[in-house]
């Protein structure tokens, strides 16, 4: 029982310090003037971040956009309710899809890229060698990572929910005959763009920063060798998902619990 | 007549500087220890400016740490290291980065950025803390590479390069800024014989043309004793001897002599320490 209290006790502290070294690491990195060489640094990372997940997010988008019109059309007809279908992929989308699913694909696609990456130079001596040329890598290294993630991620849950509803049109009006017109109305008549828009692009912010630091954090502090590369990237993956997961459920309560 | 005449009539304050000045690097008892395994304790060193100073002793015994120590990357549990009479791990952040700007170090896998090429890695010091002209910084970096005898490679990237390459490219880097220290985490692990030659007599050219002062750590018992004026030998969380290569020679130590000739059995055993091998084997029946 002891010995039980004692591993919960020495677990506890363990977070504890993990999340006292990650909130180090993102002042460190982020309480900096911006420089040349930092916006240099971060435009190539969002082309890193960003662009590179284009595929993912885009192809996403659409297949999502069209399951959910697919499903919903066979649900709204039911009810001679299938004009509402516009409506019913956008705000879906907008609200809670396009965030949520674009961080975890975020996660899994850029998020464990970074943690990798960043392991790796701290097992091949690259960062330690950076320090010992008086140049800190929080600034050179992890800083221009997080800005890209901050700017990319909004930014691709945007083109998530454009390809999405577009999917939506595609099922909807082109293939299942719902009216062209009451369709985009509809659509545009029910969309709110603070609640609907400005919420969803509020999450998808918190998302960026949430994936991107614990991806950052946990290449930083990975254990110098294959094996510790190979589970700080699990570990990055898992944790940003579930953060993403659960701080949609505390933010969704906030906007729309009312 | 008239230097002779300077000479003697220096202010006093000066050549007491001068003679604290023979010891660049000190380590004062100095104490460290990682998830309760002692690696130091009470470990006492002076390195001389522009000399040599090679820091020898087992695997595992801390040599890369002591490095590490010097270069302010650990703290250390106990006692301080002085650099030109700065205690390294007093300084605030930007004090010690201004500092390291003096130290260059070679590390032991080269440490070379592998998403710059060779041109851009040597640059990157040069970069970050100059603000030279285009056309300058590239003939400095040239001229680096020219002293490696890696200009021709100023265009491949790392993943190119052999090893002994990556390491001579390391090297280029490590002087781009002129240093006054340098130090060297194991130069020779793992080259083949004349990539060895070539790196011996690299380091001890530069030593001499760039009057460095140069601290290597290192295991290679032949390669480190030709071109070291000063031998610290590391053992059992301490110095177990320290002299000239000729005193280091003579020292009749049995844990010494045991090092210098590769003897696998002696005061270092040959068995990890373990239970009794007969009871070992009778248990397992």
């Amino acid at each position: 029982m002891i010995e039980f209290i004692a591993t919960l006790g020495r677990n506890a502290l363990a977070r504890v310090s993990a999340i006292g070294r990650a909130s180090l690491m993102l002042w460190h990195a982020l309480a900096t003037w911006p420089s040349a060489q930092l916006v240099k640094d971060t435009v190539k990372q969002v082309y890193v971040v960003g662009v590179q997940s284009l595929p993912i997010i885009l192809v996403s988008g659409l297949f999502i956009g069209m399951v959910l019109a697919l499903q919903g059309y066979h649900i709204l007809v039911d009810f001679g309710a299938e004009t509402s279908l516009g409506p019913m992929v956008a705000l879906s989308l907008l609200r809670e899809l396009g965030p949520v699913v674009t961080a975890l694909l975020f996660a899994g696609r850029a998020g464990s890229a970074l943690t990798a990456e960043i392991g790796l130079m701290k097992t091949t001596e690259q960062l330690s060698s950076m320090e010992m040329m008086a140049v800190d890598p929080l600034k050179r290294v992890v800083a221009p990572r997080l800005w890209a993630g901050f700017i990319a991620m909004p930014l691709l849950t945007l083109m998530f929910n454009l390809v999405g509803i577009w999917g939506g049109f595609l099922v909807g009006v082109e293939w299942l005959g719902v009216d062209n017109g009451a369709f985009w109305s509809i659509t545009a008549a029910s969309i709110e763009f603070g609640q609907d828009i400005g919420n969803g692009m509020i999450k998808s912010a918190v998302f960026a920063i949430t994936v991107v630091w614990v991806a950052l954090f946990n290449g930083y502090d990975a254990l110098p060798s294959a094996q510790g590369i190979s589970q700080a990237t699990t570990r990055s993956v898992v944790h940003a998902s579930l953060l993403v997961l659960a701080l949609d459920f505390v933010l969704t309560a906030l906007m729309f619990g009312s | 007549m008239s230097s002779i005449i300077s000479i003697i009539c220096l202010p006093w304050p000066i050549k007491i500087a001068h003679g604290v000045a023979d010891s660049l690097i000190e380590v004062k008892q100095l104490a460290f220890q990682r998830a309760n395994k002692v690696i130091f304790d009470g470990l006492d060193l002076r390195i001389q400016r522009g000399k040599i100073t090679a820091i020898m002793g087992p695997s595992g015994i801390g040599k890369t740490t002591l490095l590490k120590l010097i270069g302010g990357q650990l703290q250390p549990t106990a006692g301080e290291v002085l650099i030109d009479g700065q205690n390294v791990h007093q300084l605030k952040r930007n004090e010690l980065f201004k500092l390291r700007k003096r130290i260059g170090m070679l590390f032991q896998s080269g440490a070379l950025f592998s998403d710059l090429n060779v041109f851009e890695n040597v640059a990157f010091p040069l970069r970050e803390h100059t603000q030279l002209p285009e056309t300058v910084l590239r003939n400095l970096v040239l001229m680096k590479l020219q002293t490696v005898g890696l200009r021709g490679t100023a265009k491949l990237m790392p993943s190119d390069l052999s090893g002994g390459m990556a390491r001579r490219v390391a090297l280029a880097r490590a002087i781009a800024l002129e240093p006054e220290i340098i130090l060297y985490d194991e130069p020779f692990v793992g080259q083949d014989p004349i990539s060895m030659g070539v790196l011996i007599k690299l380091i001890q050219g530069l030593n001499q043309s760039l009057q460095l002062t140069s601290v290597i750590v290192s295991h290679d018992v032949n390669e480190v004793l030709s071109i070291a004026d000063y031998v610290f030998v590391i053992d059992g969380h301490s110095v177990l001897a320290q002299g000239s290569v000729a005193d280091i020679a003579a020292n009749s130590n049995p844990r010494l002599a045991q090092f210098l000739k590769g003897q696998a059995d002696g005061p270092a055993a040959f068995h990890y320490p373990a239970d009794d091998y007969a009871s070992a084997l009778k248990a397992s029946l």
